[in-house]
């Protein structure tokens, strides 16, 4: 099996970022439920999922149109916003996560075994609550950056 | 044989002039082997056979040595080789050459069979080595897997000794002889079947042959289905292997070639185990773009992109 040099390494510190990275989780998530984000505009990272806009918010946090609604119905629907506008947090995070694991796999090797080379990701983001979601091992070669292909005599290929 | 074929031969070891005869008898044994083996000319002996397969027909040499290499095949990787899918390559519309290089081929009225599969029991053709007769057995057969190894195994051979290094390519499939142009080995890219500018691989290589299975061109639609030339016989088609190629490196471009398709319809989850068992040199590339290695490919390789497994 290709192993890389390193790998194990690397795998190590993710090892290590990956718990701490559920407890911050665990104790934002109740201040998320609390505080959906104002504006979708903050996030450095491309997301494909967009804020619910502030129409859906208003009805899902606002009493008004509960008055008229059947409250479990109401609750629900409110519930549903919120968890949707978590997700929409924890995608951006763990799309961050994954440049930087990307980052990290690149970086050279540091000089001591088990030393944690991605000190950026111990630093967790905190945005919307700081919800974080550690993505599994991404099925990539942890090696150094590579240098370009060598030039080639000829190719084997489409056949 | 629809593909384009490289000779080259470095510091010739004899004159110009039968340097140049040399080379031109390397290509000629293409156009043999492509006109004795094609199935794309009714009329071609390997065809004509075709037609009545379980009758004897006497063929010409590079025939019968193409179908006697293909039986071995067949006994060597345990029947995963055969050759008994003309059938179902015409019925899945690859009954005429197709023009793969536009890019986006369409069969219309093509009728896949869905119960057409490869017959199980081992195929047994005949051979009578006195008189150059075969018998091909109840079913027609195509020899698109080991032609082109084949012609690349008996042009080496042509080449062997008029130079220092020489390299035979036929659409992918190679052999190179000797340490190349530089003395420090023959480079060869592994081109990425997602069709991306850069190689997959750079593997270096010395009296070593190559060949790679790959469904980047040979691929049409048919109804609206994607369809591939790799036909696997337990299915009769085109193999669902999770693989977009496999290139197989080995002493003999013909049985590099042959392991090649057999790894390929080993699939994603068996490949590399597959190969690592058999102690084959094997890289292959997945649905996901993702590059895998056999232990014995390692000693090949010189560059790899960065999404191995």
């Amino acid at each position: 099996m290709t192993e890389a040099v390193g790998r194990s390494a690397r795998w190590g510190t993710l090892a290590v970022v990956a718990p701490v990275a559920a407890a911050v989780f665990a104790a934002a998530t109740g201040w998320g439920v609390a505080h959906p984000p104002a504006t979708s505009g903050k996030s450095s990272s491309a997301s494909p999922v967009s804020d619910p806009p502030p129409a859906d918010r208003a009805a899902a946090s606002g009493p008004e149109g509960g008055v008229r609604l059947d409250k479990p119905l109401v609750a629900l629907q409110q519930r549903a916003l919120t968890e949707q506008a978590r997700v929409i947090r924890l995608q951006r995070t763990l799309n961050r996560l994954n440049a930087r694991t990307r980052a990290i796999t690149r970086a050279p090797l540091p000089g001591s075994a088990g030393a944690a080379s991605g000190g950026g990701s111990a630093s967790l983001p905190r945005s919307g609550g700081g919800a974080v979601a550690v993505a599994g091992p991404p099925r990539v070669a942890t090696s150094p950056a590579r240098a370009a292909a060598p030039a080639t005599h000829t190719t084997t290929g489409a056949s | 044989m629809a593909t384009d074929v490289m000779l080259r031969l470095v510091e010739p070891t004899v004159g110009p002039a039968e340097a140049a005869e040399v080379l031109d008898s390397a290509a000629r044994v293409f156009a043999e082997v492509a006109a004795a083996c094609t199935r794309f000319d009714p009329q071609s002996p390997l065809m004509r056979a075709n037609a009545q397969p379980r009758r004897w027909h006497q063929v010409p040499d590079r025939l019968f040595a193409a179908l006697d290499e293909a039986y071995a095949a067949h006994l060597v990787t345990d029947g995963a080789f055969d050759p008994r899918v003309l059938r179902r390559l015409q019925e899945w519309g690859y009954d005429r050459t197709l023009p793969f290089q536009s890019g986006d081929v369409r069969v219309p009225g093509a009728a896949a069979g869905s119960d057409s599969r490869v017959p199980r029991r081992r195929w047994r053709p005949r051979f009578d080595r006195e008189t150059g007769a075969v018998r091909l057995g109840a079913e027609p057969v195509d020899l698109g897997g080991i032609g082109k190894g084949l012609a690349v195994r008996w042009a080496a051979e042509v080449l062997a000794g008029a130079g220092r290094a020489f390299l035979v390519e036929a659409g992918g499939d190679l052999f190179a002889s000797g340490p190349g142009p530089e003395g420090a080995g023959w480079r060869v890219a592994v081109e990425d079947p997602r069709g991306g500018r850069e190689p997959v691989a750079v593997l270096r290589l010395e009296d070593l042959g190559c060949a790679t299975s790959s469904v980047r061109v040979r691929h049409w639609r048919v109804g609206d289905r994607e369809v591939h030339h790799i036909i696997d016989p337990r299915t009769g088609a085109p193999a669902a292997s999770g693989l977009l190629s496999v290139t197989v490196v080995g002493a003999d471009p013909a049985r590099a070639e042959v392991w090649s398709k057999a790894l390929f319809l080993a699939g994603r989850g068996r490949v590399r185990q597959r190969a690592d068992e058999l102690d084959i040199a094997a890289l292959l590339v997945d649905e996901d773009g993702v590059v895998g290695v056999s232990r014995a490919m390692r000693p090949h390789l010189i560059w790899q992109a960065d999404r191995g497994f």
